[in-house]
């Protein structure tokens, strides 16, 4: 994976798949902005991204469709452990820069407990054009996701990759699930999330082409000569290839609460990649058939919902199917020290409580919203 | 039945009825054309004051205890939404504090004591009620408009502490003036830490039985939001009734809730339709109250106060702006939205009662001053909100 050139949004000529490392990674994650005097957003991103430009921080942060959010993108590594370092250390001053504002940073796939109608749009071209275009979606789409890049050596791998992938979708949702509230309710689904970036016209699976070329020229430019979109930014899938990054982009993840979690499901997303290009399997559209159902099912339950396999349409909870992959990952080839610390974690995240179900169990505890934003915050600082 | 026996009460309720539905009405009206809400209750309330029957300037004590539990509720919820985590963090909120309040008490009581010639008292007095900034102002025009940003964080914690610092400096004027008239030898300065101490403990204490009483309970938030609302009444009514101060007291509880770790939804923190009625009264009321001969007697000492006090402000906030992690424009438009004042004139009032010191002898003089401020003060906050794009242009 390599930085992207600046404007390195598509132009009218075929649009190239840049090269990158295969299976490097990047994160970006979206992040809630707190007041820390009521618990509700604040609409302050440009305030802190206008303070955090005074200092020098490892990463990048730019503004993103609300002006309650922040996208903290931190480079691009060759393993998990280094993205957890960077992301810990960005986390530590990043946190203590906002408390100087007096406002508060956290993970966590939704807000308790804010209004959509008191959201604002950040002041730029690019989201004043999509919020009139969409609408009251635009803000409903206050939710924060983790993407996750992984690095891909051409577009036809990446198309490969993307399609091989969607068996595991499942799995990142209800390992990654942490918005049971949305709009001062409790939703009874684990990633509520989802259902916001469901409405919008773009979203849900990528088209199944297996090679670029075919994809760009009879998919992307005809769509695009039509003005439907403009740059590959505009699909809203659940994973996207990311041609100006060399990447594909897998974009089901809420924001965990904690970085341990955000870097292990970047290193989970890395080994099944790797295993997947090992075993050079081959993928089939049919394979969609159940995708739905257990996205679904991931959204709703979490780890204890239902996953079908999309091959041999058997049935077991996400739970065993995560466990079932992490033990296919371990019988690799490439398997090292590294990867087996990262298996022994995952099978922990697997068999323990996902984030969704700690928010929900601090609720029932403390009986109140602020309380579970005051609970997020503090997770998040570590 | 009783009420229509007897008629002076039942005229006195019909015009202040009517004034409170004519003053909401004229409000939503003008806000449309950009005039801020405060403003025109305030311009009505001092109209009824100067124009109107006999009813409007001639408050009874009810009127009084009303606009007492009105501000309690107001000074309940600021208190409640200040964050003391932010000292912590970042000590130049307090340096902030001390240039926009101290500069502007020590200031003022510089022109009144030296300039005016003013007795010391009357200078601590007077200085005192200019350092704070209107709470019903800021949270009014903050909530109203949805404000969210740098400058309203900004703007709330700082009234919070420099209503408190003012209440206290008050209370010295206030002692130093009984003092001075012989009556009460014993009263200062003893008497005076004596009311504040006990008035902090006693919302310290009713905070923490409320939030123990509520927190088996499990209640959603708007149900414990009027919870809270029933205490805070309580305390107003008791702090008053034993003496002590009501606006310390409530300030206290709404800090002490929130270091229990009470929590209210935002939607609720105004206390809804109780809040919203109770912040028409009392900006009607107290604007009723502004007496016109003292305001025309005491204009040039007023446009004096009212510039001095504005310069040391927005200065200040201007000043220290990128201290506080905010931008010079930032800071000068902080400094804008921190100019209303006129509501601590409840303050006089309250220590009139309490104290036996006549609120005319003590800052008549601040009337010209209090009536611009009641105007302009609201403007200039909704203005410095959305020129900074804190604040959602359409009315809420």
């Amino acid at each position: 994976m390599t930085e992207p050139s600046e404007n390195a949004i598509l132009t009218d000529h075929p649009c190239e798949f840049r090269h990158s490392n295969p299976l490097s990674l990047g994160v970006e994650l979206e992040l809630q902005v707190i007041d820390m005097g009521d618990y509700d957003l604040s609409a302050s991103a440009a305030d802190l991204i206008a303070y955090y430009e005074r200092f020098p921080i490892r990463a990048t942060i730019s503004p993103e469709l609300s002006s309650s959010m922040i996208e903290v993108s931190v480079g691009v590594f060759d393993s998990w452990h280094d993205v957890l370092e960077r992301l810990t250390t960005v986390r530590d001053t990043i946190v203590s820069r906002a408390k100087w504002l007096n406002l508060g940073l956290c993970g966590g796939g939704s807000h308790p407990f804010q209004r959509w109608q008191q959201r604002r749009i950040f002041d730029s071209a690019r989201f004043r054009e999509v919020s009139s275009l969409y609408g009251y979606l635009a803000k409903q789409f206050t939710v924060f996701g983790q993407h996750i890049h992984v690095g891909c050596a051409d577009g036809d791998i990446a198309l490969w990759l993307l399609h091989s992938l969607n068996r595991f979708i499942p799995h990142f949702i209800a390992l990654a699930a942490s918005s049971p509230f949305f709009q001062a309710s409790s939703t009874s689904f684990h990633s509520s999330r989802l259902n916001s970036v469901s409405a919008f016209p773009l979203s849900g699976r990528a088209p199944y082409f297996t090679e670029w070329k075919s994809f760009d020229e009879n998919y992307f430019q005809p769509l695009r000569r039509t003005g439907i979109v403009k740059c590959m930014k505009d699909f809203y899938w659940d994973i996207r290839p990311k041609p100006e990054y060399g990447t594909i982009e897998l974009r089901v993840c809420d924001t965990p609460l904690t970085m341990q979690r955000a870097a292990l499901l970047a290193g989970y997303l890395q080994a099944i990649c790797s295993r997947l290009i090992e075993q050079g399997q081959n993928v089939a559209e049919s394979e969609y058939l159940v995708y739905s159902f257990n996205r679904f099912q991931a959204c709703r339950f979490g780890l204890d919902g239902t996953y079908l396999d999309p091959i041999s349409h058997t049935e077991c909870t996400i739970r065993q199917s995560i466990l079932n992959t992490i033990d296919w990952i371990g019988h690799s080839k490439h398997s090292s020290l590294s990867l087996g610390s990262l298996l022994i974690q995952l099978s922990h995240m697997a068999t323990t409580k996902n984030d969704a179900e700690r928010l929900m169990e601090h609720y029932a505890q403390s009986g109140t919203l602020e309380d579970v934003v005051q609970y997020s915050i503090d997770r998040f600082a570590g | 039945m009783l009420l229509i026996r007897n008629s002076v009460l039942l005229e006195t309720t019909v015009a202040w009825s009517g004034a409170l539905l004519i003053s909401w009405l004229a409000g939503e009206y003008l806000e449309k054309l950009g005039i801020a809400r405060l403003a025109t209750y305030g311009v009505i309330g001092f109209g009824l004051g100067v124009l109107g029957p006999t009813e409007y300037a001639t408050p009874t004590a009810s009127h009084f205890m009303l606009a007492d539990v009105a501000f309690g509720l107001i000074l309940c919820e600021l208190g409640f939404r200040f964050s003391p985590g932010w000292l912590r963090s970042n000590a130049w909120v307090l340096v902030m504090l001390v240039c926009e309040s101290l500069g502007t008490f020590v200031a003022i009581f510089l022109i009144c004591f030296s300039f005016w010639e003013m007795e010391i008292p009357r200078s601590v007095m007077i200085a005192s009620v200019c350092m704070a900034t209107s709470p019903v102002a800021i949270l009014r025009v903050t909530r109203n408009h949805q404000s969210s940003g740098g400058i309203t964080n900004m703007i709330l914690n700082i009234t919070t502490l420099n209503c408190i610092l003012s209440t206290v400096l008050f209370k010295i004027g206030t002692g130093l003036m009984i003092q001075k008239q012989e009556t009460f030898e014993w009263i200062y300065p003893g008497f005076v830490v004596a009311i504040v101490a006990a008035s902090f403990g006693a919302a310290f204490v009713g905070s923490m039985a409320i939030h123990l009483l509520l927190r088996p309970l499990q209640m959603p938030s708007e149900v414990r939001a009027f919870a809270l609302a029933l205490t805070v009444i309580l305390l107003t009514c008791g702090l008053i009734r034993i003496g002590l101060s009501p606006l310390v007291g409530t300030i206290t509880f709404g800090i002490s809730l929130r270091y229990f770790g009470e929590k209210m939804t935002g939607i609720h923190q105004d206390f809804g339709s109780l809040g919203r009625f109770l912040t028409i009264y009392l900006v009607v009321f107290l604007a009723s109250q502004l007496k016109a001969d003292a305001a025309m007697e005491w204009m040039a000492f007023g446009v004096v106060l009212g510039i001095t006090r504005a310069a040391i402000k927005i200065l200040s906030a201007w000043w220290l702006s990128e201290k506080l992690g905010m931008t010079r424009q930032q800071g000068l438009l902080a400094g804008v939205a921190l100019l209303p004042t006129s509501t601590f004139a409840i303050c006089v009032m309250e220590q009139s009662r309490l104290l036996g010191v006549d609120p005319e002898s003590g800052i008549a003089p601040l009337a010209f001053m209090l009536l611009v401020f009641e105007v302009l003060g609201p403007m200039g906050t909704r203005t410095a909100l959305i020129l900074s794009r804190e604040a959602a242009k359409e009315v809420l």
